[in-house]
């Protein structure tokens, strides 16, 4: 109970006030310091395409699913290396969201439709490999791809 | 996700959960948290809030029993149930797997009743929070080797180890297919009660049930919570076993 006063106090004493937005300009400044850069810009991305309303598209295009966003930023947080590139970030029309690369004659795609569920398309031009798998709990087709485009 | 449940129908939820959980607390709602596996492991990256950029911040609703013990946890994409010590002993994992059942069932109920959708399984997570007592030790943060059966004694001559902390994970598979991870932590800490210094060592297993349905759910449940057993007893002394009184190891 003590908590819950001390923190309905907060909210409403002025002096407090100050204290709270010096704390998140702290909390901003230490974020921006610690997170990799490409955590706060595809995050960013993510969070204008959950304000998609559904139709977005002009043809009834559901909005994105929060659980589809949050998966792909786990899949991101897995994957990515200091040196890899961002990915584009694009919603698709089914209510998930799609992560690109087009560089280094890699093309990838990984389309998130809900946690576990989606698909993973690379192709390289160099070798003229493809592979289409479906998203789950294995992202090891993930590695070479990756690997290339972060050299 | 249940998308549709909103925090207005948190208590239509509750009056159905009133007569075992006569308290209820609101607090932030947890990260996700799923396992995925067959990438290299990576320094830990800074996690992310996600929910503070989504507009209306996720609420996790916590159910509590009277005496405190019991705990049920919603939020919209996780249902928890946990037991906490307070005056009693543990009351065995089969007790906790029942009511969370219980908890289940009224959950299911609800979503049923409000049209609000079902529950589909993606992450299944059993953690055990161990306070491990060393009584006689001068500091129990620094014996870390009379608690964990690797450990060396790490001090020396006019050096003595003030505390440690460690973490550790583990590939868990079935039929020779990583499934699961096993997530061990140990650090010092003080027992809330008698402000004793102790050792915790938490041990959490979380990974995909083969199937979202609940069977599949609680069978991966029954998993972690075997693989826990065998790691704990694996990682610990014989010496604390027989402190302990330890005579349920099964393997």
């Amino acid at each position: 109970m003590f908590r819950d006063n001390a923190a309905r106090n907060a909210t409403t004493d002025g002096s407090s006030d100050f204290s709270q937005s010096a704390f998140a300009k702290f909390r901003e400044a230490h974020s921006a310091a610690v997170q990799p850069k490409w955590q706060a810009s595809v995050l960013a991305k993510v969070t204008e395409l959950l304000n998609l309303r559904q139709g977005w598209d002009g043809y009834n295009a559901p909005a994105l699913k929060h659980d589809a966003a949050m998966f792909a930023m786990v899949i991101l947080q897995n994957v990515m290396k200091q040196s890899t590139p961002e990915p584009s970030v694009v919603p698709s029309s089914t209510g998930g969201v799609q992560l690109e690369w087009h560089l280094n004659r890699i093309d990838l795609e990984i389309h998130v439709l809900a946690p576990y569920q989606g698909e993973i398309w690379w192709t390289d031009h160099a070798t003229g490999a493809e592979s289409t798998v479906s998203l789950g709990k294995d992202l090891s087709v993930l590695d070479e791809p990756i690997k290339r485009m972060s050299l | 996700m249940l998308s549709e449940l909103k925090n207005a129908h948190i208590g239509y939820l509750w009056s159905r959960f009133r007569d075992r959980y006569p308290k209820v607390q609101e607090q932030p709602s947890l990260e996700p948290s799923f396992e995925t596996f067959g990438t290299p492991p990576m320094a830990q990256q800074p996690s992310f809030r996600f929910e503070q950029f989504i507009g209306v911040p996720a609420t996790r609703y916590w159910f509590e029993t009277a005496d405190d013990t019991g705990l049920c946890q919603v939020q919209n994409d996780r249902i928890i149930h946990n037991w906490r010590k307070r005056e009693g002993d543990y009351p065995r994992y089969e007790y906790v797997r029942a009511e969370l059942e219980k908890d289940l069932n009224t959950f299911e109920e609800f979503l049923v009743a409000e049209d609000l959708g079902s529950l589909r399984f993606n992450q299944i997570e059993v953690s055990y929070i161990n306070t491990i007592d060393l009584p006689g030790t001068d500091n129990p943060h620094g014996a870390v080797e009379q608690v964990i059966s690797t450990w060396t004694r790490l001090d020396g001559v006019g050096r003595d180890l003030e505390d440690i902390a460690f973490r550790a994970r583990f590939l868990m598979s079935k039929d020779g297919v990583p499934n699961a991870r096993l997530h061990v932590s140990l650090a010092p800490a003080l027992e809330t009660t008698t402000l004793n210094r102790v050792v915790r060592l938490d041990m959490t297993y979380r990974g995909k049930p083969e199937s979202n349905d609940r069977s599949s759910a609680m069978k991966m449940l029954d998993e972690g919570r075997a693989a826990i057993v065998v790691a704990f007893a694996d990682m610990t002394t014989p010496e604390m076993h027989n402190h302990w009184g330890r005579t349920d190891v099964q393997r």
